[in-house]
């Protein structure tokens, strides 16, 4: 509690300034944050000791009934297990292909927004499929690829592309159905945060870019993409954390199926721990995916830092 | 290099007109200031040279060929903004050699431009910083620099040292013309300060609202104005305008007023009588320079005023008298008045040579070959 004390105990020494400009003891401190802090503990740190808890036990199901220690059978467990493994691969193919595709589609998309005179209009019709829950559109897009009726299937069908089979019953093809899926929905986000950072490129630096000689393609990446670099930072930011932990689209689509082709480690997790009811087993494989998304997310930010040390120099220096 | 002609141009946004039939030729290796108020189209005027804004009507000729249609990256004439704009994630060397590099040069020839333009502006040591490690004197010579190690074709500056202290403002301004001269490129330069026009460019082309007022060499603009708002615009402190009324006599014409009674010179006599003058009411111009104080009437001192307050500038002083309810500036050696003359009784005395006559109604300056005459050889 040292941080939290007075600043300075001797503030009544000589030579102190004047009262208005003295820093402000810190009593409150204390009492004002304490409020913030007690909720944030229930709702966040409870859980997370209690995950680890879990980790470390096997989870008792009846009322009542004691947990039984288990040591690191759980971790053990679930690193000598292929399917674990199996389901990260599975992630990191799909949040990395969904969430390359979202931000350069949405980028592309945002830069001819912002260069459109209709720019209201479209962005409204853009954001209809984000506005969709992520169940219902995977059960619209459930219809688009379905094997009796649906459209899309009928178009690959027919173009030749799809040899037998339906496009979710193929486990070449589901896992690309449903980056399609959230493609689909996402990308109108990705493009909404990177239009708004556009607003901000500094028309002079664009002009100048211009003069200098640069045509569109050159001054976009000399001028508006370090200026767009936050925004793009924040909606990488977003989607890796949101693809990272999705499921919604593979329980309405797929289910982890066809022989396994789609289920991703959060699916995994949830079928372990729900459908099997291996609370303490899903909960390591939960941490896991905890640690990963809190290294990988600082990975993130770290890359894109920006780092400038030194001040401006006085005019006498010229 | 090459000359830059406006053949009729207009620049209409929505609602508004900005630059209204413009013509104007701009010679090979001039320094032209397009001078004017913020919002009397210069900057646009400038805009549509660099191809950042499109020519609603007329055409825009650099060295004889039409360039309305070509991007701003094919026209090879470089700029220099009002806000810099420098790209603040490069260093001041790259910024200065990515012109270069956009043209494909070779590592060398760009190593040798950059370090040769950093020298002429004195920023060598600067080359490794980041703009934001900048002062702004040190980021406009770095813009100047940008445009420096190009050799274009023609250089347009867009109030570069607007946001300098007046200080450094002076200085640049003896170091741009110094450059200008020495490269000898065509350069147009806006601005609305009078003073940056008066002592940097080779000829002024003064705007407002969107329409040329005059062009001319700074001496031209300063002595022989073409209209009354030219005349205000153009020194400092402004040109005095007092409205009178003319009045024929023995003696000559003269310009009656509130308070005060100007004889006309006679060679002057012939223009103002030609003039349509409705009501036979006339504005008279006069600078500050011209006029004379005293504090005793005598028939070289005929205006009688008031001194509403003083200023001393160090060297001269610019005494603020009121003649009626006119207001007439005067400048004067310093000392002539002090500040506890305030509402003491003054008499002003003028040059005869030195009146500007102008039209009431349209503002046009009122002239004859007589004046024309004299004026041009009070120039030289």
């Amino acid at each position: 509690m040292a941080l939290l004390d007075r600043a300075s105990p001797d503030v009544h020494d000589v030579g102190n300034p004047p009262l208005a400009n003295r820093q402000q003891p810190r009593r409150y401190l204390i009492p004002l944050i304490l409020p913030a802090v007690a909720v944030l503990a229930l709702l966040s740190i409870y859980p997370l000791a209690w995950l680890i808890y879990m980790s470390f036990h096997q989870v008792a199901l009846a009322p009542g009934a004691p947990d039984t220690f288990v040591g690191t059978a759980n971790w053990t467990r679930m690193f000598g297990n292929p399917q674990y493994w199996e389901g990260w691969r599975l992630l990191a193919l799909y949040s990395g292909v969904s969430m390359v595709l979202e931000v350069g589609l949405g980028t592309l998309l945002a830069v001819l927004l912002n260069r459109s005179k209709h720019e209201k209009l479209l962005i409204t019709v853009f954001l209809m499929p984000m506005m969709v829950a992520p169940v219902v559109a995977g059960l619209l897009w459930q219809y688009l690829y379905n094997g009796t009726f649906g459209w899309y299937f009928w178009v690959l069908r027919s173009l030749g592309l799809l040899d037998g089979g339906t496009i979710l019953g193929s486990s070449d093809h589901a896992l690309w159905a449903i980056v399609l899926v959230d493609v689909w929905e996402w990308t109108p986000l990705v493009a909404l945060i990177v239009l708004s950072g556009l607003k901000l490129v500094p028309k002079d630096q664009m002009e100048a870019s211009w003069m200098d000689g640069a045509g569109p393609v050159r001054s976009f990446f000399q001028v508006a993409l370090p200026s767009i670099k936050a925004s793009l930072i924040i909606a990488v930011l977003l989607r890796f954390m949101d693809n990272i932990r999705i499921i919604d689209h593979f329980i309405a689509l797929t289910g982890g199926g066809p022989a396994n082709s789609t289920k991703v480690l959060p699916l995994y997790l949830y079928e372990q721990s729900f459908s099997f009811f291996e609370l303490g087993y899903g909960s390591s494989i939960a941490l896991t995916l905890l640690l990963v998304t809190i290294i990988v997310g600082k990975l993130v930010v770290g890359v894109f830092e920006t780092r400038e040390a030194k001040g401006p120099m006085s005019e006498e220096e010229v | 290099m090459a000359s830059l002609t406006f053949n009729s141009v207009w620049k209409r946004y929505d609602q508004v007109e900005a630059v209204k039939n413009l013509d104007l030729e701009i010679q090979d290796g001039e320094f032209l200031c397009l001078l004017g108020p913020s919002g009397c189209g210069k900057s646009s005027s400038l805009r549509m040279i660099a191809g950042l804004e499109f020519i609603s009507a007329g055409d825009i000729l650099l060295g004889g060929e039409r360039i309305n249609d070509l991007e701003p990256r094919h026209r090879d004439i470089a700029m220099v903004f009002e806000s810099y704009a420098l790209y603040p994630q490069k260093s001041v060397y790259e910024n200065l050699a990515n012109p270069l590099r956009l043209r494909k040069l070779g590592k060398d020839e760009i190593d040798r431009r950059v370090k040769e333009a950093a020298t002429t502006l004195e920023i060598e040591r600067l080359l490794e910083r980041r703009p934001s490690q900048l002062s702004g004197g040190q980021k406009q010579r770095v813009a100047i620099g940008r445009v420096l190690v190009r050799e274009p074709k023609a250089f347009l500056f867009d109030e570069p040292i607007a946001h300098l202290d007046a200080k450094l403002r002076a200085r640049m301004r003896g170091e741009l013309k110094h450059i200008q001269k020495r490269l000898g490129t065509t350069t147009v330069y806006v601005t609305h300060d009078q003073l940056e026009g008066m002592s940097m460019a080779d000829r002024i082309a003064i705007m407002r609202e969107g329409v040329l007022q005059q062009v001319g060499t700074p001496m031209e603009v300063f002595n022989e104005p073409a209209n009354v708002w030219v005349a205000t615009f153009v020194g400092d402190p402004p040109m005095n305008v007092l409205e009178g009324e003319m009045h024929g006599g023995d003696g000559g014409l003269s310009v009656v007023g509130e308070g005060f009674r100007l004889d006309v010179p006679a060679s002057r006599a012939g223009g103002l009588s030609d003039a349509d003058l409705s009501d036979r009411k006339v504005l008279v111009g006069v600078r500050p320079e011209a006029l004379t104080l005293s504090g005793t009437p005598d028939a070289a001192h005929p205006i009688t005023g008031r001194v509403y307050a003083v200023q001393p500038l160090g060297d001269v002083e610019v005494i603020d008298v009121r003649v009626g309810k006119q207001r007439l500036l005067v400048r004067a050696e310093l000392g002539t008045v002090a500040n506890e003359d305030m509402d003491a009784t003054v008499y002003v005395g003028y040059r005869a040579d030195k009146l500007h006559f102008f039209h009431p109604g349209t503002g046009l300056a009122i002239r004859s070959s007589a004046a024309r005459q004299t004026s041009v050889t009070t120039t030289a």
